[in-house]
């Protein structure tokens, strides 16, 4: 237990880097994804073809390929001005990767809105903002909760392929401390906090997906 | 400037002959889906009175509808509506000229996000931009009128056919409409819904809202209107008045097996 002490404070370090680049990836490409998933519905051909190309690609290569390419990758190609802090390159790749899933989730949840809302919002004289903002926008929402839940799960365990550009993570920190102590309870404390984080993440969704369940 | 004002006038002028004010009125209008022409140079007006467009099915009758509500765009001919040719305006000036065109969807399209309450008090507040105490005021006077006080706080996916219907007309009446559509307002009803829908329609005549019903169903269609029109192979055959039916027995008798 007195181990478990003593290690304890280096991985809630690696956590709270953990939690930075979570909370930062989930902020930025929750909005972005929204937009662009706009953006794809607009048939403005050249807006929809690169849309897909982006998708195709990031969703097409592995995540770490990704980060292996941004961190160290662009610095070789383009020169010292890429040579940005590994926390920020990996960030920037988290944003990028998992708004290319957001995207297709909000698609996917505002094809499935009928045709009919559109028209009697029209039929009502609502503007185009109006109607994204009254009857699109909740109801993408309502009907994508299931899936940003996935999302975001899935977002917290692939925050660890950070530690393989350096970064100081729970990951990092839980290998390095087995590493140099030779004895595993570190990684069952790193098992636990990720099950904390994950769960809390699980029954925040569920309460909100409760609320929303007032209507089919 | 001036020969534009000029221009707005005599239109203003145009669209009340007697005591009769005129609409909604189309000139010549077409619309062809791909190769199939779904409304064929149709010309007509609606005053304030209360018509219905019946004929079989795939006569053009909905699409017709569809055209008049903005839904759809002509491919040739003209709208107008109260006077003003709505044909050629902009989507946004649109949005501006159909404010008081209301239209009731076969399957109602509510909000299925929205309570009844909020459903009927969106348009008023967040487009007519009224102000709040007055519309609550309006809202439960409306749903009072339609027996739906009890539904206030209700979620469409609760309510039965009819009452959806009602919450539809009453989302309607609450954009202050000066002319209602229906497309095929009975195919979800039972017999003492129809009766209801009947009355509700007679009164909105009464106060003053002109009305124009899309229907198979002839029978409906022939004890609430005053002037039926007769659509078959995407054109109206027959405009005739009720007045004179007896005259068009013959041509009324193959849609009444």
């Amino acid at each position: 237990m007195n181990y478990i002490g003593l290690i304890l404070e280096n991985l809630l370090d690696g956590t709270k880097v953990t939690l930075t680049v979570f909370a930062l990836t989930w902020v930025f490409s929750i909005p972005l994804g929204l937009v662009l998933a706009l953006l794809k519905r607009s048939n403005i051909k050249v807006i929809t073809y690169l849309l897909d190309l982006y998708t195709w690609i990031i969703r097409g290569t592995p995540l770490l390929l990704q980060l292996f390419f941004v961190v160290y990758g662009l610095p070789i190609l383009f020169g010292e001005f890429f040579l940005i802090p590994e926390l920020w390159g990996a960030i920037v790749t988290f944003i990028i990767n998992y708004t290319a899933y957001f995207i297709e989730i909000f698609r996917g949840g505002m094809n499935a809105i009928p045709k009919n809302q559109y028209e009697a919002a029209s039929v009502l004289s609502l503007s185009k903002r109006q109607t994204f903002l009254y009857i699109l926008l909740p109801q993408t929402v309502k009907k994508t909760l299931p899936s940003i839940a996935n999302e975001t799960i899935t977002l917290v365990k692939d925050t660890a392929l950070i530690s393989a550009v350096a970064i100081s993570d729970l990951m990092r920190n839980t290998k390095d401390t087995v590493a140099r102590d030779f004895r595993v309870e570190a990684y069952f404390v790193a098992a636990i906090i990720y099950l904390v984080l994950t769960y809390v993440l699980v029954y925040v969704f569920k309460q909100i997906e409760r609320k929303k369940a007032y209507y089919r | 400037m001036y020969w534009f004002m000029c221009l707005n006038k005599s239109n203003e002028r145009k669209h009340i002959i007697g005591n009769h004010m005129t609409l909604l009125e189309t000139k010549n209008l077409s619309k062809t889906f791909g190769t199939l022409k779904a409304v064929r140079d149709v010309s007509f007006k609606v005053e304030d009175e209360i018509v219905s467009i019946i004929g079989p099915s795939g006569s053009g009758k909905s699409t017709l509808l569809r055209l008049l509500s903005n839904l759809e765009t002509p491919d040739e001919g003209q709208i107008y509506l109260f006077g003003q040719e709505v044909t050629d305006l902009n989507s946004k000036d649109k949005l501006t000229a159909y404010k008081q065109l209301q239209f009731i969807f076969q399957d109602f399209a509510l909000f299925d996000h929205l309570s009844v309450y909020d459903n009927i008090t969106l348009a008023p507040i967040k487009v007519f931009k009224k102000d709040k105490k007055q519309v609550m005021d309006e809202a439960l006077s409306v749903l009072k009128d339609l027996g739906l006080s009890d539904k206030i706080n209700s979620y469409p996916s609760t309510l039965s056919g009819g009452q959806k219907q009602r919450v539809a007309i009453a989302r309607a009446i609450m954009a202050n409409p000066k002319i209602m559509l229906f497309d095929e307002p009975t195919s979800a009803l039972d017999m003492e819904s129809i009766d209801d829908l009947k009355k509700i329609i007679l009164d909105l005549k009464q106060k003053g809202i002109g009305i124009l019903v899309v229907t198979h169903d002839v029978s409906f269609a022939r004890s609430i209107s005053e002037r039926l029109l007769f659509m078959e192979n995407s054109s109206i055959i027959y405009n005739v008045s009720l007045d004179n039916i007896t005259d068009h027995q013959g041509r009324l008798d193959k849609y009444l097996k």
